[in-house]
């Protein structure tokens, strides 16, 4: 009987060199992906410091778990580890019960050790005692052997049971880790598993039983990247080709066809490996078969992805991880296998998207621009992302950079953040314009301490599940069932720290800053020159004084103040501060010496009339009829002639006037400001500028009312320097004259308490009616305000 | 562009109030303005200004952030203003106070207040049902789209059903906010003060639930077909909630449980839509009238606590 051919031929293939049930094991050659190094590291460790490592690995399918614990063994028998003593030891779990476990255990073990005592432990049943079995079986393998590898396979059937059957079964093994783990033992365990990805299955032993998942050494998938599989496939083609083809020539696949298969099963486990070789080999297998049946020379992309849609629908339902639509599962893997660019590009994008579904904190997200920044030595890449947002609790546009900092390789280490940091700086500075708030974020499944990032306003940690669910959110085709999948992480992990961020470190001028919020900082500035500190509601008081009590000072004001940057909050203390706005608009206008006013807008933008505004009302800039910006620059020497011009008035009454209190706190602050920075300095000299010549005009009205003694100090003060200590006034006089204006003060006081005592409250206005009805000058407001300060009036609310 | 913000919480820490005022506004629309402190303070007749002020002491409204409560009340919709009209200057004050014409001329453009169709219902709540008054007061709250979302901050946030003090988790500028956010909270028995401030998560649940079904009764049309997965989407959105936070599909579920066949009828969808997890056949709903509120009170812990998957996780 002739013997049937195979289709392969058509191909000139001996055979169709993959298996329809993905399960061959040696029968092709073993290509072993690069993270079989790590296992081969742990091995040379334990052998090397007679140590107990227990390691949890999820092995791919096919060419994982069985493949690789063959190619260990093999290698192992082909003594190439512990100098060729070495031995490994593999058993699968079928179920939970001990008993069945250490049987098999004990049925591998007996050859191994001849000269062990097997009879005390015959007919042994009960958990206990099978645990101390096994226990003193590995101890005398870890002293016969210089390298013992305990492998438990199928590991994951644990999920299957009831969780206090897996604490029960997983109790065994913790204790059996822990006797072994006190003496010098060099064994290596591996618990192997194929379902869910090695950190979840180890966050799942953490819930069931945490203190054998804290003894794990390390955690690992093994998967294969692109150019690997691609190697395996070739490899694979080579064994059976009838026909001489180019070394790694992967006839018929087309690049495209194999990319393509590559991607799509690397959509169903998610990660950027491919981890279900099985599945990826049942796909070729049938892809050629299919290829050979439309007499197709070449297989590509569609031919592929037609096969995998029909092969995946039967693989979907053992699959217990996302249900994705394949359309996202298929976008998404083409991006995991892309450049890191592209992908950084699709996490910043995921982010903007998670941004607009926080409806409760983003009205509007605009001026969205990513942007890939630089990469850092050895594989870490930088990208940004700026846009604008409009806050919804407290109406700020926020112009913001995200940076991101991703490894291609693997997670970002502590040791990365210092190659990091410099970058931020250099991408800050960079930036086309203002920026209110900074962040960086970086990928990594550990907390890294960010204290030594000192370049943004926050950091932000992206796990590598939200990064991935980050990717699928920046993807158009995602339905909302995907979103609603997707969004979890984002929502669980992102957005409770961005309404943190967005509400507490925007701390610069992104809204229009009130003309009381003004009133604040510049009452803010002045006291603390003149080296007073204040809490909220001393600086409430602070502007009283100041500016008169024209309009309220409101809780929701000072709240303003601290949020636009103008003063910081420390234990009660109200402490100012400048706003990046205004420092940069500092920084730009000694540069330039002058900006037109559109520069600024657009510098500045979105805000960029609020920080115009700002600044002109705090008298730092001042804008030409040809809408050119300018720093303030004379005002020093204007202050300085006021400040000659009010000194001599304040005599020792006048200080003790409304007025003098005023004038002589803004006279301190002046003193002082010429040690400060620029802007409180230009701050202070506003204030000055604003309030010394009502002050002054105060000053003579009052002493025009009480006498010579002001007249001649007038007169003094215009006296040339020599001539005015000669012309001080005498004490006699000046002592009279404050008597004259004590009593009259004090009359005055006592009218408006005995008018009060019958009237309980009354207007100003209708005090001044009563006042005037028994005599006394309408003009009382100094007075008042003198004995609301005293506290012997009281403010009505 | 004008840019419309979040409004900061009224000061009005103590629910209890908002009882009073929907007592006395009940009976008679009252000119509620002129009646505040700060106008009787003003009010040249004293006697009046007194009886007046006597008169909200006793009916529990006399504070001194009586307008904070006046705007709680607009902002839920609760009450309504509109010009007087000659008959109400002949009303005593809340049908028991002073004459309304007696501190009020009649030809000042008063603004009085009276219930609006919602104030009157949670009044008639309030009369019958104690909890069903709270869980529509609760209702009203989550589903306002005016303040600040505080209180949907605590329930979006995975940390709030862990930790010993909730107040760390709200993050606002707005002190006022914050503290009255908790004691809302405490009010509708959802915070807990000891050691700290911790949320009662089976209360937040049932109080959850029971807005779920307020939210259906109300604003779902009877006899349409919705599927489930739009139901828990609308009611989501709707609350300014997170699907990744809340699970209405589990509140349907329990729903179908413990209503009767005529409340709402489930159908099966033929594009493998979300169903409910106890019975995989139903993936569409029809509401055919109104679903007891008793269920979100009778279902057992265990069915509440589904809805909140941050407790489940």
């Amino acid at each position: 009987m002739k013997e049937e051919t195979s289709a392969a031929e058509f191909y000139k293939l001996s055979e169709i060199p993959f298996e329809p049930t993905g399960a061959a094991v040696a029968k092709y050659p073993y290509v072993a992906p690069k993270k079989f190094s790590i296992v081969e590291e742990k091995i040379d460790d334990v052998a090397r410091e007679k140590k107990l490592y227990v390691v949890l690995l999820r092995a791919p399918q096919g060419g994982g778990k069985t493949a690789t614990a063959t190619e260990l063994k093999r290698r192992i028998e082909a003594k190439k580890y512990a100098g060729g003593k070495g031995v490994l030891l593999l058993n699968g779990l079928v179920d939970l019960d001990f008993s069945h476990y250490a049987t098999e255990f004990m049925g591998q073990v007996v050859p191994l050790l001849p000269d062990f005592k097997w009879e005390k432990y015959k007919d042994k049943k009960s958990p206990g005692e099978l645990r101390n079995a096994v226990a003193s079986v590995l101890k005398n393998l870890g002293s016969s052997y210089n390298l013992v590898v305990w492998v438990i396979d199928e590991f994951d059937i644990l999920v299957d049971y009831p969780k206090e059957k897996q604490s029960q079964f997983l109790q065994i093994l913790r204790e059996i880790i822990d006797e072994l783990s006190n003496e010098r033992l060099p064994i290596l365990f591996i618990m192997s598993h194929t379902v869910k990805s090695a950190k979840e299955f180890e966050r799942h032993l953490k819930e069931i039983h945490g203190p054998l998942q804290s003894r794990i050494v390390a955690t690992m998938d093994i998967g294969y990247n692109y150019s690997e599989v691609r190697a395996i496939v070739a490899a694979r083609l080579r064994s059976v080709r009838r026909e001489e083809r180019a070394y790694n020539s992967i006839e018929p696949f087309s690049e495209d066809a194999l990319k393509e298969l590559y991607n799509l099963v690397l959509a169903v486990g998610g990660t950027g490996e491919l981890n279900d070789f099985r599945l990826f080999e049942r796909c070729c297998y049938f892809v050629i078969l299919n290829g050979v049946k439309n007499k197709r020379k070449a297989i590509e992309k569609d031919d592929v992805k037609q096969e995998f849609q029909q092969q995946y629908k039967s693989w979907t339902k053992t699959e217990v991880g996302e249900k994705l639509s394949l359309a996202l599962r298929g976008e998404r893997s083409s991006i995991l296998s892309g450049t890191q660019m592209m992908r950084n590009e699709a996490i910043l994008k995921g982010l903007v998207n998670g941004f607009t579904l926080m409806k409760d904190q983003f009205r509007e997200i605009t001026g969205v621009s990513t942007r890939y920044e630089k990469k850092v030595a050895p594989d870490i890449h930088l990208s940004s992302l700026r846009f604008t947002a409009t806050h919804r609790p407290t109406a700020k546009k926020v112009s913001a950079i995200w940076i991101l900092a991703v490894k291609e390789e693997g997670m970002v280490l502590q040791d990365d953040l210092r190659a990091i940091d410099p970058v931020v700086l250099k991408t800050l500075d960079e930036a086309s314009t203002h920026i209110n708030l900074s962040i960086l974020s970086y990928v990594s499944d550990i907390d890294l301490d960010t204290a030594q990032v000192t370049n943004c306003d926050r950091v932000v940690r992206i796990s590598t599940d939200t990064m991935r669910d980050l990717i699928g959110l920046s993807i158009r085709v995602a339905t909302e069932d995907d979103v609603d999948i997707l969004r979890k992480t984002f929502d669980s992990d992102i957005a409770p720290l961005i309404r943190g961020i967005f509400e507490e470190s925007t701390r610069d001028i992104t809204k229009d800053v009130t003309s009381t919020v003004i009133r604040l900082v510049k009452a803010l500035n002045v006291s603390n020159a003149g080296g007073l500190k204040l809490t909220r509601e001393a600086l409430k008081e602070e502007d009283k004084k100041l500016f008169g009590s024209s309009s309220r000072v409101a809780d929701k004001h000072l709240s303003d103040l601290v949020a636009l940057g103008f003063a910081k909050e420390e234990g009660t203390e109200i402490v100012p501060m400048q706003p990046k706005a205004l420092n940069r608009l500092d920084e730009l206008l000694h540069k330039h010496s002058s900006v037109k006013v559109d520069r600024l807008l657009t510098e500045f933008s979105p805000n960029g009339e609020s920080v115009l505004e700002a600044a002109k009302q705090l008298g730092l800039v001042k804008v030409d009829e040809n809408d050119v910006v300018r720093r303030q620059q004379d005002l020093k020497k204007e202050v300085d002639s006021r400040v000659d011009t009010i000194k001599p008035l304040l005599t020792k009454d006048v200080k003790d006037t409304f007025d003098g209190e005023k004038a002589t706190q803004i006279l301190k602050a002046v003193e002082k400001a010429t040690t400060l920075d620029d802007i409180p300095a230009t701050i202070v000299f506003s204030v000055a500028t604003e309030l010394l010549p009502t002050i002054e005009k105060n000053v003579k009205e009052y002493s025009a009312k009480t006498g010579q003694v002001v007249e001649k100090a007038v007169a003094v003060n215009e006296a040339p320097p020599r001539e005015r200590q000669n012309k001080t006034p005498a004490k006699e006089t000046r002592h009279v004259a404050t008597q004259e204006t004590q009593r009259e003060a004090a009359k005055l006081e006592e009218a408006i308490l005995s008018i009060l005592e019958t009237e309980k409250s009354l207007t100003l206005e209708e005090l001044k009616e009563k006042l005037a009805v028994k005599g006394f000058a309408t003009d009382v407001n100094s007075q008042v305000l003198s004995m609301v300060v005293k506290n012997k009036l009281k403010l009505a609310s | 562009m004008q840019i419309t913000k979040d409004r900061n919480f009224p000061r009005a820490y103590d629910l209890q109030i908002v009882k009073s005022y929907l007592n006395v506004l009940h009976k008679c629309p009252i000119p509620l303005i002129e009646i505040e402190r700060r106008k009787l303070k003003q009010m040249r007749d004293r006697e009046t200004s007194n009886a007046i002020r006597e008169w909200k002491r006793s009916n529990g409204i006399d504070s001194a952030d009586e307008s904070e409560y006046r705007y709680l009340l607009r902002d839920l919709c609760l009450i309504a203003d509109r010009e007087s009209i000659d008959v109400d200057f002949v009303l005593p004050l809340g049908g028991g106070g002073p004459i309304v014409g007696s501190f009020v001329s009649s030809t000042s453009r008063t603004r009085v207040f009276f219930l609006t169709k919602r104030g009157e219902s949670l009044y008639a709540q309030l009369t019958y049902d104690r909890l069903a008054y709270e869980s529509e007061l609760f209702w009203l709250v989550l589903r306002n789209q005016f303040y600040l979302r505080l209180i949907q901050q605590i329930i979006l946030d995975r940390k709030s059903y862990r930790v010993d003090d909730i107040r760390d988790l709200i993050k606002t500028n707005d002190s006022t906010s914050k503290n009255c956010a908790i004691q809302w909270l405490h009010y509708f028995d959802i915070a807990r003060f000891g050691h700290g401030c911790r949320l009662d998560n089976e209360m937040l649940a049932r109080r959850l639930f029971a807005s779920a079904i307020f939210e259906i009764n109300e604003n779902f049309e009877r006899g349409e077909t919705y599927y489930v997965k739009e139901i828990d989407r609308r009611l989501n959105e709707v609350f300014s909630l997170s699907p990744s936070a809340t699970d209405f599909v589990a509140a349907l579920d329990t729903i179908f449980r413990y209503a009767e066949k005529s409340v709402l009828q489930g159908y099966t969808s033929g594009r493998d839509d979300i169903s409910l997890p106890s019975r995989p056949s139903i993936s569409m709903i029809k509401f055919t009238s109104t679903i007891p509120l008793a269920i979100a009170f009778q279902a057992n812990a265990a069915e509440v606590l589904r809805i909140i998957k941050y407790i489940r996780d």
